[in-house]
């Protein structure tokens, strides 16, 4: 045997396995999650829209073409989750922010209540498409 | 650095077994993690079965037992056995405690026992704590006051100031909610994390401390405070039901109202 | 990096700016799903609408970018990489900002 110490191991961590997942962590990674999918998709599928209506019609009929079928349904549902979800957990945060909701029932109680807004706004826009 | 899995060499391996063997009924196995310096190789996790009806009432009692009698190689920290000095805390069943103010009882199933998550391991469930103490040195945890101390007496507060210390001073820096973070983990080299961003939030609101203005142009910065995303974790995690979270917050607004003046 | 106060501050103000915006994203992406030319192009051509759809693409962008560095700052080690994705993602979100500021002049001045 030598008589080098061996390297230290890194403790176990992560969320999920080593880590359990609570309504605190959960939340705020899907978040960012829901964050990233706005940066990433629908930024990029709103500005070319956009910009398929004012200067390309044609382009701008393929588009809407596109978002009628599955694929498009499913990208402007997770576009209409994502701001939702992101929407109510952000006005949580801003609460946070001044100071306030922070006592451990409340956290939890917040994040109920963001859950069931997303959920509102979610139907809520889709009721006004129908 | 965001590192999804554990390195290579930290990865868990199964390890011993160690039965009940007196016929007890009332059994509770707990998986302990293990690690050895002297022997080094993969971390593993030896399964203990302990007789519930002939051991104490919390998790720190079940370990003690463990090496009282069944396994004395185990190595951790402990000391008051009464949630005051800290030195317990790890990784019970998934979240951050104090061993001693965990009750068996109210963990179901398997009792899984990890060090405090994503430190450097000394040995078994002895995390390297020295980074978090020199952390907790960089706020110059005392008071700093410029003006003459009063002749002959302390520097006395009135009751109103005074109670802006409750919920800061009772910290016992266990490390329980830094170690619960995830920013803490994946930046713990430069960001503060929430124990010692409660400790330097404890100055801030102490009324007899003179160096405000300093403090905060310490902690204004991306990685000190600004890691923080108020995930919250801290304040489920702290085993004195302090938040640390809070404390961040109410830090934050102290360095916006600053600037706000300042303008 | 010091002074972070004012970063964070501007993202809050960016996202206060946004909650009344990304319900009028909401409600102008229903109104004109499945929408033909004209009537979009209607639809946009009101000036509040105009107005709104510049505003939540720009400060959009904006709260993304800051959004997608603080996501490399937290998650992206060394000097390098980071920097250079910082750089894309400025790049990217600024880019996006021109084509609607381009699209905006069209729409109000143009045609």
């Amino acid at each position: 045997m030598s008589s080098k110490p061996h390297q230290r191991p890194i403790s176990p961590y992560m969320l999920g396995p080593y880590y359990r997942f609570q309504i605190t962590s959960l939340l705020s990674i899907t978040s960012r999650l829901t964050g990233v999918y706005l940066t990433v998709v629908t930024a990029p599928l709103a500005i070319i829209w956009l910009l398929a209506l004012v200067f390309a019609p044609d382009v701008f009929v393929a588009m809407q073409g596109f978002l009628s079928g599955w694929v498009g349904k499913l990208l402007a549902f997770g576009t209409v989750f994502s701001v939702a979800y992101h929407l109510a957990n952000g006005v949580r945060h801003l609460a946070w922010d001044t100071g306030r909701f922070f006592s451990k029932p409340q956290i939890r109680q917040t994040g109920y209540l963001m859950l069931v807004a997303t959920a509102l706004i979610t139907v809520l826009t889709y009721w006004v498409a129908a | 650095m965001l590192q999804l899995r554990l390195p290579k060499e930290s990865r868990l391996k199964k390890g011993n077994d160690f039965p009940s063997t007196n016929g007890a009924t009332n059994v509770k196995t707990f998986r302990v993690y293990r690690w050895d310096p002297d022997t080094g190789g993969n971390p593993r996790i030896d399964s203990y079965e302990v007789d519930l009806d002939d051991c104490g009432p919390m998790v720190l009692d079940a370990i003690n037992k463990i090496k009282n009698e069944i396994d004395p190689t185990l190595t951790y920290r402990r000391s008051c056995r009464e949630g005051i000095c800290g030195s317990c805390a790890m990784n019970i069943d998934g979240v951050n405690g104090l061993a001693c103010t965990t009750a068996i009882a109210d963990l179901d199933n398997d009792v899984t026992i990890y060090p405090l998550p994503h430190m450097p391991v000394v040995k078994d469930l002895v995390p390297d704590m020295s980074g978090f103490y020199a952390q907790y040195a960089s706020i110059k945890p005392w008071l700093r006051a410029r003006s003459e101390a009063p002749e002959g007496r302390e520097r006395l507060q009135s009751h109103d100031e005074r109670e802006q210390l409750d919920g800061l001073y009772e910290c016992i820096l266990c490390a329980c909610c830094s170690t619960s973070c995830p920013s803490y983990w994946w930046n713990g080299d430069r960001y503060l994390g929430p124990a010692i961003l409660l400790q330097a939030y404890r100055w801030l609101a102490d009324t007899r401390d003179e160096d405000t203005d300093e403090r905060l142009d310490f902690l204004d910065d991306a990685f000190r405070l600004f890691r923080c995303h108020t995930i919250l974790n801290c304040t489920q995690a702290c085993p004195k039901g302090l938040n640390p979270g809070r404390a961040i917050a109410e830090t934050k607004k102290l360095l916006l109202e600053r600037k706000r003046k300042a303008a | 990096m010091s002074g972070t106060i004012e970063q964070w501050w501007m993202q809050r103000l960016s996202s206060l700016v946004l909650i009344p915006l990304s319900l009028w994203f909401l409600w102008a992406g229903a109104s004109l799903a499945g929408a033909d030319h004209a009537a979009a192009l209607a639809f946009m051509q009101h000036p509040l609408n105009a107005l709104a759809a510049v505003l939540m693409t720009t400060i959009g962008l904006y709260h993304a970018q800051a959004g997608i560095l603080t996501i490399v700052e937290d998650y992206v080690p060394g000097n390098a990489l980071p920097k250079f994705l910082m750089l894309i993602t400025r790049l990217g979100c600024g880019l996006g900002m021109l084509a609607v500021l381009g699209l905006a002049a069209k729409l109000l001045f143009g045609a």
